[in-house]
């Protein structure tokens, strides 16, 4: 028998990504260069001594299909690891998409049937953070529960959005659990990862296979198992950051940067495949003379020759003579030309900023969304000075820009 | 033989890289010259191994004798390269020992000798012979196809250097027609032609195992391509001189070896790595050195090649940094070749100088600082500092221009500062 296995939840359909999110789930959407959010977790889970994974994924999932492979990027393959991909099926009398997390776990629920392990680990490939689940299942064991939810106090700006909200006695045992309720009944949150008993999960889906209606994992097995099991909270505290908006990935991407930055990908041992995009087979950066560099990450391939400030650059990114990129996250090859001016814009890959063009800068327009943010999609051309700002431009699904204009969407 | 295509012809590549490389002093202490770094994420051997790649030549073996480790774990199958797939093969040929008396490579000539064995089972009709510590790119079908052309038994790669250099090279005579007439290894006086031996050969396979077996029962000969094999060739056979305009260059020298690696911040030298394509065999997995290169504030970069794990707190001018390399606030490094995990104390001044791996250069150190040397004023090259791997310098160590450190030394047995070069 195994100690644990994990179920990653990689993504239903996501809102509020606009072109980001086109052609991906927003788990394979790139972070700190070159990573991909779903590092975090696979990162975490093998660095904890996980090696068995299942990663549901139903919403376009191809490009986090590509970017897992193997597993060998986390040590999560060869004797006794795994990672499983687990898209929708269709089956003799099943023709229904995963109806909601708790479905999605119950569709595969042959996963856990096959490792036999003791406990189940369930998380989301979208969040940002640094967990070691060994320090978990301890607690979980040492604590004889049934079930274990790792909650975190919010802090005031997480209390305007929707969470699953913990009550806990002074022991930490779970004596309520309300899953986006109008009202928050605590300042304690679930921040979606959980430890299951196996036998205990086992039980709750069979309520599935019983035609039971419940779908959800935190709106409907929770709560129901407050009352005759040990559901208890093990605190996480530290970074952690669930990526719901656009607005939330832009945060977290500059957490990366500043005197002490908050996500420390080195310290948590975050891991991505190196195959990438061909990462590996990238030159180092190149500065040129003509270029100033401030609190920036940059990655192999770059080449800049002009001005980069408390920016992102993916491999491959090019930034010309008299160039400015500033508070702005450009995904692989993007090129900025002569003069070009990128101001709190996030770019797909292969986007090109012709010359003397102007993307978001404070001075082109006004306001249109809250976060002030430039989304680019894919492939886009934004045409020589000719100006873009506070709104999202696209480009077509299938990373074509589409004839004239590309497609604008206002967020 | 006339007949005979680029196409069809079978080449098997193979690589000298056994030079101990004692004139790239500390640098090829701990290992093979071909696998000392280069270039931030290179090591010299990247560059023949993506030649041969790029050139589609399917087999290569790598002749390989001192401190086999770090080559042999760099190479391992040749995966990075490609060679690791079906009908292709990338071999660590390190000395063995037979039923005959062979033994440590005796000379360049021996080393491929003693693996005609290896040659045999691959059967190739041209053998690609080829130097594991030179940067540069070349398509090696060009000059196979002249080879083909001319009907050679060997045809040589030269390069036109200038006639005051040419001590440090092998220089060929040449007819009209390109046949080579004469050959002098690192002539002492100034030499009639400029055509200098670039270390790249194509042999006809059957003549150059005759010719080995010969010189290997040669007991006057030192088992040498330069000096021995070659010149006798030159005399019995047609032996042609295949122009090469590319840069390229030996860092056979750590004063070569940094000169290249400024070749590399000027776009002008010809040494283009975003347009080469070099392939490395990169770890970057588990290690933490592959995450994005991070410029904090108060961080100045200038003309300089930056690798993956870097963090920059102070001024980097016109150098080159490999991984994971770190440089305080208020340090500034200008000039330097920057080798992967140094670490740069607070308001160091690094200038004209190679560190390699692992080196801890602690707050307020000078490494190339100006000393009074007249003999060297008229000196065009600025005089090169080496500090050697896992070197610790205490804080405020002066070393001057032109010392070299070797690998290990720390606060405990390194004189009282400031360290000059010995005379």
């Amino acid at each position: 028998m195994q100690r644990a296995v994990a179920l990653v939840l990689a993504g239903g359909r996501i809102r509020g990504y606009g072109v980001l999110t086109l052609n991906r789930t927003k788990a394979a959407l790139p972070f700190a260069g070159f990573y991909r959010i779903a590092d975090f977790a696979l990162s975490n889970l093998a660095r904890s001594g996980i090696g068995r994974v299942g990663l549901i994924c139903q919403y376009l999932p191809a490009s986090l299909i590509e970017h897992v492979g193997s597993g060998e990027a986390w040590g999560l393959n060869g004797f006794g690891c795994e990672v499983r991909l687990m898209p929708p099926f269709v089956g003799v009398g099943k023709i229904e998409w995963f109806r909601g997390t708790a479905d999605a776990i119950y569709q595969n629920i042959n996963f856990i049937y096959d490792w036999n392990p003791s406990y189940v680990i369930i998380c989301s490939a979208e969040h940002v953070y640094s967990l070691d689940f060994g320090d978990v299942i301890a607690f979980h064991e040492a604590a004889d529960a049934d079930l274990t939810i790792v909650e975190k106090q919010a802090s005031a700006d997480l209390l305007s959005k929707r969470f699953g909200y913990v009550v806990s006695d002074a022991e930490g045992r779970v004596l309520r659990f309300d899953e986006k309720p109008a009202t928050p009944p605590s300042d304690r949150i679930s921040i979606g990862i959980y430890v299951f008993n196996k036998n205990g999960l086992i039980q709750q889906l069979e309520r599935l296979a019983q035609g039971e209606k419940c779908f959800n994992l935190a709106r409907d097995i929770i709560p129901s198992m407050i009352d005759g099991h040990r559901v208890v909270t093990y605190p996480f505290r530290g970074y952690w950051n669930y990526l719901e908006t656009v607005a939330d990935y832009y945060d977290a991407s500059m957490s990366l940067l500043g005197d002490s930055p908050e996500i420390d990908l080195a310290g948590w041992g975050i891991e991505t495949n190196p195959n990438d995009r061909g990462l590996r087979r990238r030159p180092s950066a190149i500065v040129g003379p003509t270029a100033t560099v401030r609190d920036s990450l940059i990655s192999p391939g770059c080449q800049i020759e002009g001005t980069v400030e408390r920016s992102i650059l993916s491999p491959g990114v090019v930034v010309e003579r008299d160039a400015l990129v500033c508070d702005s996250i450009l995904m692989h090859d993007v090129q900025v030309g002569r003069g070009a001016r990128c101001y709190r814009v996030v770019s797909d890959k292969d986007a090109v900023f012709e010359r003397g063009s102007d993307a978001g800068s404070p001075a082109s327009g006004p306001s249109l969304n809250r976060s002030n943010l430039t989304l680019i999609g894919k492939g886009f051309t934004v045409k020589p000075r000719s100006s873009v700002h506070w709104r999202a431009v696209g480009a077509t699904p299938g990373g074509r820009q589409a004839a004239g204009q590309g497609w604008a969407e206002h967020g | 033989m006339a007949d005979r295509e680029t196409r069809s012809v079978r080449t098997v590549a193979m690589i000298l890289a056994g030079g101990e490389g004692s004139r790239l002093s500390v640098l090829s202490e701990k290992r093979a010259k071909p696998a000392v770094p280069f270039g931030g994420i290179y090591r010299i051997i990247d560059f023949t191994l993506s030649n041969v790649m790029h050139s589609q030549i399917p087999v290569v073996g790598i002749c390989t004798q001192y401190k086999p480790y770090s080559l042999m774990d760099h190479i391992s199958i040749g995966e990075a390269w490609g060679f690791a797939r079906h009908g292709r093969m990338a071999k660590v040929l390190p000395p063995y020992q037979g039923e005959e008396d062979s033994d440590w490579y005796a000379g360049t000539a021996d080393a491929i000798c003693q693996n005609l064995g290896f040659l045999e089972r691959h059967n190739p009709d041209l053998v690609l012979i080829l130097s594991g510590d030179h940067i540069y790119r070349m398509d090696y079908r060009p000059m196979i196809a002249f080879h083909l052309d001319r009907q050679a038994a060997l045809t040589i790669a030269c390069q036109e250097i200038p006639l005051e250099e040419a001590s440090r090279f092998g220089i060929m005579e040449t007819n009209a027609e390109g046949r080579i007439i004469g050959f002098r290894e690192k002539p002492k006086e100034t030499p009639r032609s400029n055509h200098a031996n670039l270390g790249i050969y194509v042999f006809e396979a059957k003549i150059l195992a005759d010719r080995l077996r010969a010189d290997a029962h040669d007991k006057k000969s030192t088992h040498d391509f330069g000096r021995d094999v070659i010149p006798a060739m030159i005399a019995s056979d047609p032996c042609y001189a295949y122009r090469f305009s590319g840069y390229w260059r030996d860092v056979g020298t750590y004063q070569s070896y940094w000169q290249a690696h400024m070749d590399l911040l000027d776009p002008r030298s010809g040494l283009e790595l975003k347009r080469w394509e070099v392939y490395t065999a990169t770890k970057g997995m588990g290690d933490g050195s592959l995450i994005p290169a991070r410029i904090r504030h108060g961080g100045r970069v200038e003309q300089s090649v930056i690798s993956c794990g870097c963090q920059i707190e102070g001024l980097v001018r016109h150098s080159v940094v490999s991984p994971g390399v770190r440089v305080a606030a208020g340090a500034a490094i200008e000039n330097a070749v920057v080798l992967s995990g140094v670490q740069i104390g607070q308001h160091c001044v690094v200038r004209n100088s190679i560190i390699d791996k692992s080196s801890v250069i602690h707050d307020g150190c000078v490494i190339g600082a100006e000393y009074e040397k007249p003999e060297d004023a008229n000196q065009q090259q600025p005089v090169v500092t080496l500090i050697g791997k896992q070197v610790e310098l205490p804080p405020g160590y002066t070393v001057c221009a032109g010392c070299v450190i070797p690998f290990g030394m720390g606060p405990s047995v390194l004189p009282p500062p400031p360290l000059r070069p010995t005379p």
